[in-house]
Order: C-alpha cells, then sequence, then structure tokens
C-alpha cells in the first residue's frame, strides 16, 4: 500500500510565528516555514527541544494565528475551531467530571445535544476499537495513562476529521503501551486514509511510521530538511531493521548532531 | 483504625471536661464565673424545650443569608474572571467592602433595614460574600491551558467553553468558598441576633449574659458550634455527591 494521493492536503506558505516577550525584539520561534502535506501522508516533525514544532503543531490546529505566512487546508484558509482537524495532545487532557464515553462525545456535544446523541454510536466503535468498551462508563482517574490515552484519540476521531493533528501523544507512556499504541495508529491511519501530523522527540518511532519526516532546527525555529521516507505500509517492527530505516536513522542524527559527532 | 479515630478524641474530649468538672469543684470556682460541665448539661436541659424554637430563627438567617450570598457572589466571581472592564472596576471596592469590620457597620445597618431578618440577611451577606465570589473567579481562572485548547480546538464558542469547561473546573474550588462560607454564615447571623432579635441562639446568649447565667449562655455556643459543623458537613457531602471527581483530586493537593 502507498500513501499520499500527490493531492496537496495542508500547505503552509512563508509561515512565521513571533511572541511578544517584553524585550525589544520579539522572540521568532518560526522563520520561514514551506510545507506540503499531501492528502494521506502520515507527517512527522522532529527536532531539538524549543525548535518550534508545538508551535507549527498549534498553527496547523488553528489554536494559535501566525504573524506572516498562511496556512491552508484543502484551500481553505484556516480559521481557529477548524472542524477538519482532530488533536491529541501530550497529555490526554481527559476532563475529569466527564465519564470516558462523554470525554469521546464531548466534540460533538460541543456543537450541539442532537450531534452528541448522533455520535454515540460512533463513540462506541471508537472504543470498541482500542479495546475500552467495557470502561466507557468511568470516570478518567481509574484509567491508566495508556488508556486515557487511547480514549483522547477515540476523542480526536469522533467527527471524522480529515486531519489527526498529535503533539508527541505517545511520549509520557511507557516503552511498551507506546509501541502497542503506534501500531493502532498506524491501522486507523490505514483503515482511515487520514492525514496525520505528528510530533515526536524519537527518531525510531518518526522512522517507523511516517511517510515523510520534516527534521527541525533551532534559533530560529526552521525546516532543515524534509525526507520521504520511502517504505512501504504496512509497517512491522522489521521496518526498523531495513537498510532505507538505517539511512534515515543516520541521516536525521547528522541533522540533528551535526556531522562530526557521529553517532552518540 | 476508623474507631481509633472516634475514640480517640472522644477520650480527650471527655479527660478534658472532666479536668474542668473536678477543677470548677476543687477551686470552689463560682458558677457566675465559670459554671461546670455538668451545670451547662443541667441549663442545656433546662431550655431544651425553647432551644428548637431558637436553633429554626438561628437556622432561617444562616440558610437564607447563605443561599443569597451564593446567588450574588458566583455570578460576580464568574464576571469578574472572564471581564477585565467588571474587574478592574469592582475588584478594588469589593476589597474595601470585605474590608468593612461587620460588627461596626452593624448598627448602621439596623438603622437603615430595620430590626428585621433583613438586616442580619444583609450582615450575613457582608460577611461570607467574598471567599464565596474570590474562591469562583480564582478557580475559572486556574483553568488549565491544555482544557483550553480541547476547547477551542473543538471549536467550542465562549460561552460553551465557560459552561462545559471552566464552569465545571471552578466547581470544587467554588464548593472550598461554599465551605468556608456556610460557617461565616453562622457568624454573621450571630453578630446580627445580637444586636437586632427577639430570638435565636445569638439572642439566646446575649440574654443569658445579661443574667449572668454563663451555664445557659455555654449551653446556646456549643448548640451554635454543632449547627456550624452540622452545616459545613452538608455541603462537604453534597460536594460529594455532585463532584466525586473533586474530592480525589482535593485530596491530592
Ligand atoms: N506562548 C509563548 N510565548 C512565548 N514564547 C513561546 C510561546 N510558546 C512557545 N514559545 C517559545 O517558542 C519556542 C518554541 O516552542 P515550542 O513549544 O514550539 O518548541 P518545541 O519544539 O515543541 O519544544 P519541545 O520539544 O520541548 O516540546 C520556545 O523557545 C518557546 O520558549
Ligand atoms: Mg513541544
Amino acid at each position: 500500500m502507498t500513501v499520499g494521493g500527490n493531492q496537496a492536503h495542508v500547505v503552509v506558505s512563508e509561515v512565521a510565528k513571533e511572541f511578544e516577550t517584553g524585550a525589544a525584539e520579539p522572540f521568532v520561534a518560526l522563520d520561514n516555514i514551506d510545507l506540503t502535506i499531501d492528502q494521506g501522508e502520515f507527517v512527522l516533525l522532529l527536532g531539538p527541544s524549543g525548535c518550534g514544532k508545538s508551535t507549527l503543531l498549534r498553527l496547523i490546529a488553528g489554536l494559535d494565528a501566525p504573524t506572516r505566512g498562511d496556512i491552508q487546508v484543502s484551500g481553505d484558509r484556516i480559521t481557529a475551531g477548524f472542524d477538519r482537524i482532530g488533536m491529541v495532545f501530550q497529555q490526554p487532557t481527559l476532563l475529569p467530571w466527564l465519564s470516558i464515553f462523554e470525554n469521546v462525545v464531548y466534540p460533538a456535544r460541543v456543537r450541539s445535544r442532537r450531534l452528541a446523541q448522533e455520535k454515540r454510536d460512533e463513540a462506541l466503535r471508537l472504543l470498541e476499537m482500542v479495546g475500552l468498551s467495557r470502561v466507557a462508563d468511568q470516570p478518567p482517574s481509574s484509567l491508566s495513562g495508556g488508556m486515557q490515552q487511547r480514549a483522547a484519540i477515540c476523542r480526536s476521531l469522533i467527527l471524522d476529521p480529515e486531519i489527526l493533528v498529535m503533539d508527541e501523544p505517545f511520549s509520557a507512556l511507557d516503552a511498551m503501551t507506546r509501541e502497542e499504541l503506534q501500531f493502532e495508529l498506524l491501522r486507523i491511519h490505514a483503515d482511515s486514509g487520514k492525514t496525520i501530523v505528528f510530533v515526536t522527540h524519537s527518531i525510531p518511532e518518526a522512522v517507523l511510521m511516517s511517510s515523510k519526516i520534516v527534521v527541525m532546527a533551532t534559533s530560529p525555529g526552521r525546516i532543515a530538511e524534509t525526507l520521504e521516507t520511502g517504505m512501504p505500509y504496512p509497517r512491522t517492527l522489521d521496518t526498523l531493521r531495513l537498510d532505507r530505516a538505517r539511512q534515515l536513522d543516520n541521516r536525521i542524527r547528522e541533522l540533528i548532531y551535526g556531522r562530526d559527532r557521529g553517532q552518540p | 483504625m476508623k474507631l481509633r479515630l472516634i475514640l480517640l478524641p472522644t477520650a480527650s474530649l471527655a479527660a478534658m471536661l472532666a479536668i474542668w468538672e473536678v477543677a470548677v469543684f476543687g477551686f470552689e470556682i463560682p458558677a457566675y464565673l465559670l459554671p461546670a460541665p455538668s451545670r451547662v448539661w443541667s441549663a442545656a436541659v433546662d431550655i431544651a424545650a425553647v432551644l428548637p424554637r431558637h436553633i429554626t430563627a438561628t437556622l432561617l438567617t444562616v440558610l437564607s443569608g447563605f443561599a443569597l450570598s451564593t446567588a450574588i457572589s458566583i455570578p460576580l466571581g464568574v464576571g469578574l474572571s472572564i471581564n477585565k472592564t467588571v474587574s478592574e472596576a469592582l475588584y478594588p471596592l469589593l476589597v474595601f467592602a470585605n474590608a468593612v469590620p461587620v460588627i461596626a457597620v452593624a448598627p448602621i445597618i439596623v438603622v437603615m433595614f430595620g430590626t428585621g431578618l433583613e438586616s442580619r440577611l444583609v450582615i450575613t451577606l457582608m460577611v461570607c460574600f467574598f471567599p464565596i465570589m474570590v474562591a469562583t473567579a480564582t478557580g475559572i481562572l486556574d483553568t488549565p491551558r491544555e482544557y483550553l485548547d480541547l476547547s477551542k480546538s473543538t471549536g467550542a464558542s465562549f460561552g460553551t467553553e465557560l459552561l462545559t469547561i471552566r464552569m465545571p473546573h471552578a466547581a470544587p474550588f467554588i464548593f472550598s468558598g461554599l465551605k468556608i462560607g456556610i460557617t461565616l454564615s453562622v457568624i454573621g447571623a450571630v453578630v446580627g441576633e445580637f444586636i437586632t432579635s427577639q430570638k435565636g441562639l445569638g439572642f439566646l446568649i446575649v440574654s443569658a449574659t445579661t443574667n449572668f447565667d454563663l451555664a445557659q449562655a455555654i449551653a446556646s455556643v456549643v448548640a451554635l458550634a454543632l449547627m456550624s459543623v452540622v452545616l459545613y458537613q452538608i455541603v462537604q457531602q453534597v460536594q460529594k455527591i455532585w463532584l466525586p471527581w473533586s474530592i480525589k483530586a482535593e485530596s491530592m493537593t
């Protein structure tokens, strides 16, 4: 199976983001970002801490507005609360006063009671898919971190968004749960054909899941290089043993740590 | 373990009362200075017949004052927290109003509102609006950025965000304010009864002390304290039933 219909889905053009910090010059978090993400692509953003990955993701999700440039989704300029995008954060961010089920339908509930009603079956189906049917009526606090993050993924899918935007969604999880969820997400991607933009600090995670890796650099935040992964889906644990995977791994390390440092 | 938590304080209370009792008789302290616990008990038995009437009167003031404060303070707290202009215009005045010692203005309030329930309500309101209001505003402002990002990413309007994210998040804060508020309401009601009322536990204390009947005064004070504790527990139970999720979060912090 191949990914990406060569049809541009998200187009980021000449985007800059500056923050007022009280100093004379504003802080440049992102400078001149150009990025085209095709329909159905699985894009991983990778780079050192502070290079503006989260900032770029928030712009794509419509949570913040760029200082310059613009971002288009299927040709429409992005605005806040853009309902074609589902967002997953580093923390599950489930609302403690709602049950797991209610959390999953929350994005529908925000729109209308009727929509929430209509989405009941979909919510149950999603919970079933990630193995949470039995805890649907429990409060979030009774679930483990991995289960909570699964519920958060269900929530991001409830309105059937075109694009999933995920900011280090697995970084707070233990290694085993993390691996499980990586393959679960790969399955969701394969089944739904959604475009996914995913931030990570983990090079293997990027290589394992992505169709495209965007390596970023810091001061100011910018894109260092964009790498086409060029490995077939479905991915397995063997994917990481392919020559291409090793090549990508080395290239990313070079970009992040510099040529002279070699392998850490 | 649970039994221990009841037995220990009961034992220390019993010991304290015993020392008090023995001391009063041993040092021959006159009852108009310090009545022994046994005398307080018989005073309580003496007034048992009229006690319900006074308790009801005080309770009426406490509950209506508390309800009034809640009805005013929660919307006020929400307004202060979400609107900068409202907050800048009103907050300094509210701080000032809270700083006024209520006992000092109580006589003025009585002149303005008369000796009826109205005066006692205003006094109670003055004592307990502030903590409830501040707790509400604090809770609304404390809403984590991630929750706000979530509501924004789902396209929630400002009103929806307030109702589905900010208010529920603020609810445990509001309950902390209500727990302080209910005890302060009791204080407000008693202050009101001291200066205006012909009934209520506050009135009972004043009339007992004018007769140097300390036993009866202490019995009334104990009744008052018990009322306060029971009311506090009721608010706590309501929180447990309405916001079970908040109890755990609270005990962790
Ligand atoms: N609201 C803000 N106000 C001021 N500075 C900000 C703000 N948000 C981000 N920054 C700054 O912008 C830079 C990029 O932040 P960002 O969170 O996007 O980095 P990141 O690549 O996601 O880092 P990490 O890998 O640690 O999550 C940082 O230096 C950060 O301090
Ligand atoms: Mg980040």
